[in-house]
């Protein structure tokens, strides 16, 4: 196949594809154990090809394993690296890209597992018999037979009629001879849809013969007899083709599972910087994985994100190419203080130091393959004119697709406005960050059995946001809307928002912006719990606050489902609830001085917005997004007074 | 384009939750796709098989959801198949506890695996004439 065919055939696929799939599938909890060892060991008598070599050279069953989960992981970090597009677009090449090499680790532990207990002979037998009772049913294929002989049959009734044509193409039973003709075509054409599903170049070769013979046969009607003898000719062809194919073969199983050919066109989405993404949302996901981040809320754990960008940014590991593989092999510890310093001095870098008093934590992380450390973090307060990292261009928005901003460059005490249109396709154009949660639990019936979904995709709405720095407050409104088209069959099942359709609404208007609160405890209107609450950098600002929200979703959600005799039954729960509750602003303007040869100062602006915890209420909603940006202006100092 | 050729779909647990991956042969256009949750995220060049090989074209991946009841699953593969063939459980009784929890059927040209009597792996087989030595 070309190559430009492989993109046309590819590109065929993915526009009927996803015309026709239902949207990914929320599977409840709790999930029944040991999954992933059960899957393994199905793929294992599944790939049976693979499964033939692993009885005859064992010794090539690992390496075989490892090498094509290696290819397909290249392959699949190469497509990411090139961003070639040649799908929907409102997939996520990052999403998908890591929880398919998160599921491929996961089933390549569970095949090494399989593999180990081959060793084990009891274990090698027992595979060795389901194998081979596998393999016998299978080969017997009894609907692939059926097929064939029904189209042997056809085809032999085709014969008959043609022949009885043409026998009688001078007598007076013509009539009935063509009528008993056209009855053979009719339940002809009936059986060239059903060979279709034999597929393949088969389906195909058998289809053609069979729709050639028709139409000879059809223009053979007014008994011109050289039509029917080439008609004849090519029944006798078919029959010989079905009886090639119905005859003794001695077949095996093809399994796509086991199909381990060379991935030599692969192609994912687009995005911008998708792997310096991917190397950033893997070091933060190593970081809550070891504890590092467990404390921190989400405001904190996104400017940390920032953090950690600007660091692999300076240290010129925005290069995809190395970032990439940074996502792929990077191992990072917790680590003491004085092994961070180490490391960070060995990195160029000069240590971050905590601000006095606060609790941290160190974070390191080592490239596996050469085990030479790459990276160096301290999580959590530290004293911000000690950072070493540079931020980088900020623009607050002007010529970004998704975000309009208005500043001023030169007076520090002129309003900063943003008016932010948030649609994820928006929103990956521009700098600023955006992310948000959606979560409900409803008692949703009369045996208590609790309802919940969570984070439905974000398809639309508006921020707006206005700082005046002359009277030092902020107000911002938002209008949210988060969208689940309605599917309406059966490929969902229990836990799963069938259709979801939710808004988010609210308003805060002249919160104070104050200097940040470098307190161990909380203020005094702090709603949040206090787990929650952390003392502030010194000389930045912070805006603190209630205001109400209006929640609102309408919706199915599929509360279980069974299938017999091919019919499905739902359980289905309608849902349309509304609910004003309170949020919490929890934002802040942090200041970088002196950065970079010229000695500038930076700022990063943090909005965090969520509900305070609905206790025991039902439905218990749980809401909250984050929003950040860098902008591209001065911001009154809050240490020049 | 239709129904695939052939079909392998497992659930696997990421993080408490499963993941779906697929993979979709169109062996006549000798091309893979692959999905994860039901998304596309690669497409894939297939070595074309012997013309004779037999595709199980009958069956549609969509109807297979995770977790699905086994009474289910078994009911639509019987269903699906052109001889209306009711798949067959293998016995996994020799293979201990590690496989109590565990059933496995065969059917025509398909393969199904359960945990506790839920859907986890389902996969349908080409037949290919096996190639001379």
């Amino acid at each position: 196949m070309t190559s430009s065919r492989r993109i046309f055939v590819a590109c065929l696929i993915v526009i009927l594809a996803v015309g026709v799939l239902p949207p990914p599938q929320a599977v409840a909890l709790p999930l029944p154990p040991g999954v992933n060892e059960a899957v393994s060991f199905f793929h294992f008598l599944g790939a049976l090809n693979r499964r033939n070599r692993v009885y005859t050279e064992a010794k090539r069953t690992q390496a075989d394993v490892d090498a094509y989960y290696e290819t397909l992981r290249r392959a699949l970090a190469a497509d990411l690296v090139k961003g070639e597009l040649v799908t929907a677009p409102s997939q996520k090449p990052v999403r998908s890209y890591v929880r398919m090499t998160q599921a491929l680790a996961a089933e390549k532990r569970a095949a090494t597992a399989q593999i180990e207990a081959e060793k084990n002979d009891a274990r090698r037998n027992f595979n060795r018999e389901v194998g081979t009772n596998l393999f016998d049913l299978l080969v017997a294929s009894p609907g692939g037979q059926r097929l064939v002989k029904d189209v042997k049959s056809t085809i032999d009734e085709l014969r008959k009629a043609a022949l009885l044509v043409k026998a009688a193409a001078d007598g007076a039973s013509l009539e009935a001879a063509l009528q008993a003709l056209a009855d053979r075509v009719t339940s002809s054409e009936q059986v060239g849809n059903i060979v279709r599903g034999l597929g393949g170049v088969l389906a195909q070769e058998i289809d053609g013969l069979l729709g050639g013979i028709i139409k000879k046969l059809t223009d053979a009607s007014g008994a011109a007899s050289g039509e029917l003898d080439a008609a004849l000719a090519q029944i006798g062809n078919l029959e010989g083709r079905l009886d090639e194919i119905a005859g003794e073969h001695d077949r095996v199983p093809f399994s796509i599972a086991g199909d381990g050919s060379p991935l030599s066109d692969v192609r994912l989405v687009k995005e911008e910087e998708a792997a310096l993404n991917v190397a950033i949302d893997a070091i933060v996901k190593y970081g809550i994985i070891i504890g590092a981040l467990s404390d921190m809320n989400k405001g904190e754990r996104s400017a940390m994100r920032d953090r950690i960008r600007r660091t692999l940014l300076e240290t010129r590991l925005a290069d995809l190419g190395h970032a990439i593989t940074l996502a792929q092999n990077v191992r990072c510890e917790h680590v003491t203080q004085g092994a961070y310093n180490e490391v960070a001095a060995t990195l160029g870098q000069t240590p971050e130091v905590p601000r006095e008093g606060s609790e941290v934590r160190y974070l390191v992380c080592y490239d596996n393959k050469t085990s030479e450390a790459i990276f160096a973090a301290l999580i959590g307060p530290s004293k911000s004119d000690t950072t070493t990292t540079t931020i980088e261009s900020g623009d607050d928005g002007g010529e970004e697709p998704g975000a309009e901003g208005t500043g001023s460059d030169g007076d520090p005490y002129a309003p900063l406005t943003y008016h932010i249109d948030v649609a994820p396709e928006k929103m990956a154009g521009t700098e600023q960050g955006f992310g948000s949660f959606y979560q409900i639990w409803i008692d949703a019936t009369e045996e208590g059995e609790m309802a919940h979904f969570a984070t439905p995709g974000l398809t639309g709405g508006t921020l707006d946001i206005s700082f005046d720095f002359a009277a030092m407050t902020v107000s911002g409104s938002f209008d949210l809307i988060y969208d689940q088209v309605p599917k309406g069959d059966e490929s969902v099942c229990a836990g799963s928002p069938e259709a979801f359709y939710g808004t988010a609404r609210g308003a805060f208007v002249d919160l104070p912006i104050v200097p940040a609160p470098t307190s161990e405890t909380p203020p005094a209107d702090w709603a949040l719990s206090d787990e929650d609450w952390y003392p502030r950098d010194e000389g930045d600002w912070y805006v603190g606050g209630g205001f109400p929200v209006d929640l609102a979703m309408s919706g199915i959600i599929v509360m279980s489902c069974a299938t017999y005799d091919g019919e499905t039954s739902y359980a289905e729960w309608p849902f349309d609830e509304a609910a004003t509750v309170t949020a919490w602003t929890d934002s802040s303007i942090s200041f970088y001085r002196n950065q970079g040869p010229d000695h500038v100062t930076r700022t990063s602006i943090n909005l965090v917005v969520t509900t305070v915890d609905g206790g025991d209420a039902n439905p218990n909603w749980r809401y909250s997004f984050w929003w950040s940006d860098e902008p591209d202006r001065q911001i009154p100092d809050p240490l020049e007074g | 384009m239709g129904v695939p050729d052939t079909f392998a779909i497992s659930w696997e647990e990421v993080e408490g939750r499963l993941v779906q991956m697929e993979s979709w042969g169109y062996h006549g256009y000798a091309t893979r796709v692959d999905l994860v949750d039901r998304e596309i995220v690669l497409t894939t060049d297939l070595d074309m098989l012997d013309p004779d090989t037999l595709y199980p074209g009958w069956y549609d991946p969509t109807v297979f959801t995770a977790l699905m009841p086994m009474s289910g699953a078994v009911a639509v593969a019987a269903s699906s198949s052109p001889a209306t063939f009711q798949p067959e459980a293998i016995d996994l009784s020799g293979g201990g506890d590690d496989f109590a929890q565990m059933d496995l059927y065969a059917g025509d040209q398909i393969i199904l695996g359960f945990v506790d009597e839920q859907l986890v792996y389902v996969e349908s087989v080409a037949l290919a004439p096996r190639e001379a030595p």
